[in-house]
């Protein structure tokens, strides 16, 4: 984990042998109560490595039905050669507790305990880390002391991990479903405001990955930009990470698409060239307007390039900390996050690993994570240029770990001329080619790409 | 209730060491666990006579 060894510690780490005979003195005699602590308790919450194994030993013979008493464990101890003299490890456990009430409390302490420690050596390998002369990048020591700090404060109780009968589970569809019912806003996915989209959809679910592919210049930034206003301005947080274009030009972007919403019948409508040159009076009176209507939006854009997958984690769970409403996270593209150095894994596997990774992300922090991905030239050697699932196989192994999978596709990209005799200029398919929570198939909607913007078909 | 366990312990304790000498064989010494581990279930004359029967030897030196 680290590139250079630790130094020796110089303090004593936390621990409480006196709680560890407790409980081991406890499940031993009453070993009925194997089953209330075995969730919560692992082996590595014991410090002592005799007691940890005499509690290997305890859920060894637990997991095997097999009767927990003294001398079983005595036997193993024993016979898995532990010791030469098993008894003198048992007796103190023997008078380590007076009554079972001692047990939870115990168990409490063993946790703790554990927990410090956790942290103690999460801080060891951080500094061990920072004082290696071979990192010059700070953002990716930051990002990995970050890392480290929070895998040593998660919680090792595993009750969230129990299995949970069916009751428990069609009461939450049940309730979801009277939510539906009575139009609960919070009912639905995250809607962004494309009714096509979220028609397909029922709204971005929380910890769902979607990618979001096509060829280059197709649309995607425009319309995961578009989609990321129109969640903003329902005072949404959302975080864009940008690896290609800066944040200036993003903002520009953004500012250019509200543009084209003050153009109708208004005799001072700003272009998309007069906007990047100069403006009229009255135009600059329209912009201004914009902009006051976007400042307050809480989008937040890392204009960074490249960045590996472990620093978006890390920024990304900072900004969750920071912004607990945070709803959607963006990520601009797939192909420019730096990979991990690992020469010895083939392309789609690292990609694949990496896709993983945010899918993980998605999950820990409780958000939907719309993914870029370019498409590579395969498709354009088809008659039929529509992107397929096979298209994405080229890109790593990407399809496996992502809940959505969204296609955009442009007539007019690949036959401009016979797009304008049709009229079906700016016309754009978003096909979702996967969905796990949901149908597939295909939209449409319009692409002005003057002004880089999105509406609904029906809408021209 | 700690001081039967403890007296258990070394009990076991000193039976395995009696099968490592040679004078209690593994399948005596496995009969002698399970009798220990169910030991609630009898009563003194029992358990000695269990004993007894398990191994004479060891029964005796209980007396």
């Amino acid at each position: 984990m680290y590139l250079i060894e630790p130094e020796p510690r110089n303090y004593e780490l936390p621990m409480d042998l006196s709680a560890e005979r407790q409980v081991l003195g406890i499940l031993i005699k009453h070993p009925t109560q194997v089953d209330r602590v075995v969730g919560r308790v692992r082996p590595a919450h014991f410090l002592d490595p005799a007691h940890r194994r005499i509690y290997e030993i305890i859920l060894d013979i637990y997991n095997k039905q097999g009767r927990i008493s003294y001398t079983q464990v005595y036997n193993r101890l024993r016979t898995d050669s532990i010791t030469d003299s098993p008894a003198e490890l048992l007796i103190p456990l023997t008078e380590s507790f007076v009554s079972l009430s001692e047990l939870d409390p115990s168990v409490e302490i063993l946790l703790h305990k554990e927990g410090i420690r956790r942290i103690a050596q999460a801080c060891d390998a951080i500094k061990a880390l920072a004082l290696d002369p071979k990192q010059d990048d700070i953002e990716e020591v930051q990002a990995k002391a970050q890392e480290l700090m929070f895998a040593a404060s998660q919680s090792v109780d595993a009750a969230s991990d129990e299995a949970k009968n069916l009751l428990e589970v069609l009461n939450k569809c049940y309730i979801n479903l009277l939510k539906r019912r009575e139009g609960s806003s919070d009912a639905y996915g995250l809607s962004v405001q494309f009714p096509s989209i979220d028609g397909m959809t029922t709204g971005f679910k929380k910890k769902d990955l979607i990618i979001l592919a096509a060829r280059p210049s197709m649309g995607k930034t425009a319309l995961v930009l578009n989609m990321a206003a129109n969640v903003a301005k329902r005072d949404i947080p959302v975080l864009i990470f940008s690896l290609e274009m800066d944040d200036e030009q993003l903002g520009d972007r953004i500012v250019l698409s509200e543009l084209f919403v003050h153009k109708e019948g208004n005799e001072h409508a700003v272009t998309s060239a007069e906007y990047q040159t100069k403006l009229s009076d009255e135009q600059f009176a329209v912009t201004q307007k914009v902009f006051n209507e976007l400042y307050h939006l809480p989008l937040s854009i890392v204009d960074k390039r490249g960045l590996t997958v472990a620093e978006i984690k890390a920024r990304a769970r900072k900004f969750k900390t920071e912004n607990p409403k945070l709803g959607l996270i963006v990520i601009d593209y797939l192909q420019l996050i730096k990979p991990p150095n690992d020469a010895n894994r083939s392309w789609t596997l690292v990609v694949g690993e990496m896709v993983r990774e945010l899918r993980d992300l998605a999950g820990e922090l409780d958000v939907p994570i719309i993914l870029l991905s370019q498409l590579n030239r395969g498709v354009e050697s088809r008659e039929n240029k529509r992107p397929m699932m096979s298209d994405l196989r080229d890109s790593g192994n990407i399809e496996e770990f992502a809940d959505v999978i969204m296609f955009l596709y442009r007539d007019d990209y690949y036959y401009p001329d016979t797009a304008k005799e049709k009229g079906t200029e700016g016309l754009v398919e978003i096909i979702f080619a996967k969905q796990r929570k949901g149908s597939t198939g295909a939209v449409q909607l319009r692409f002005i790409r003057e002004y880089t913007r999105f509406i609904e078909e029906y809408t021209k | 209730m700690g001081e039967m366990d403890r007296t258990k312990l070394i009990f076991v304790d000193t039976c395995r060491n009696l099968v490592e000498l040679g004078h209690l064989s593994q399948e005596e010494y496995d009969e002698i666990c399970d009798l220990l581990d169910h030991l609630e279930d009898y009563d003194n004359e029992t358990f000695k006579a269990e004993l007894s029967r398990i191994s004479k030897g060891l029964s005796d030196l209980i007396g």
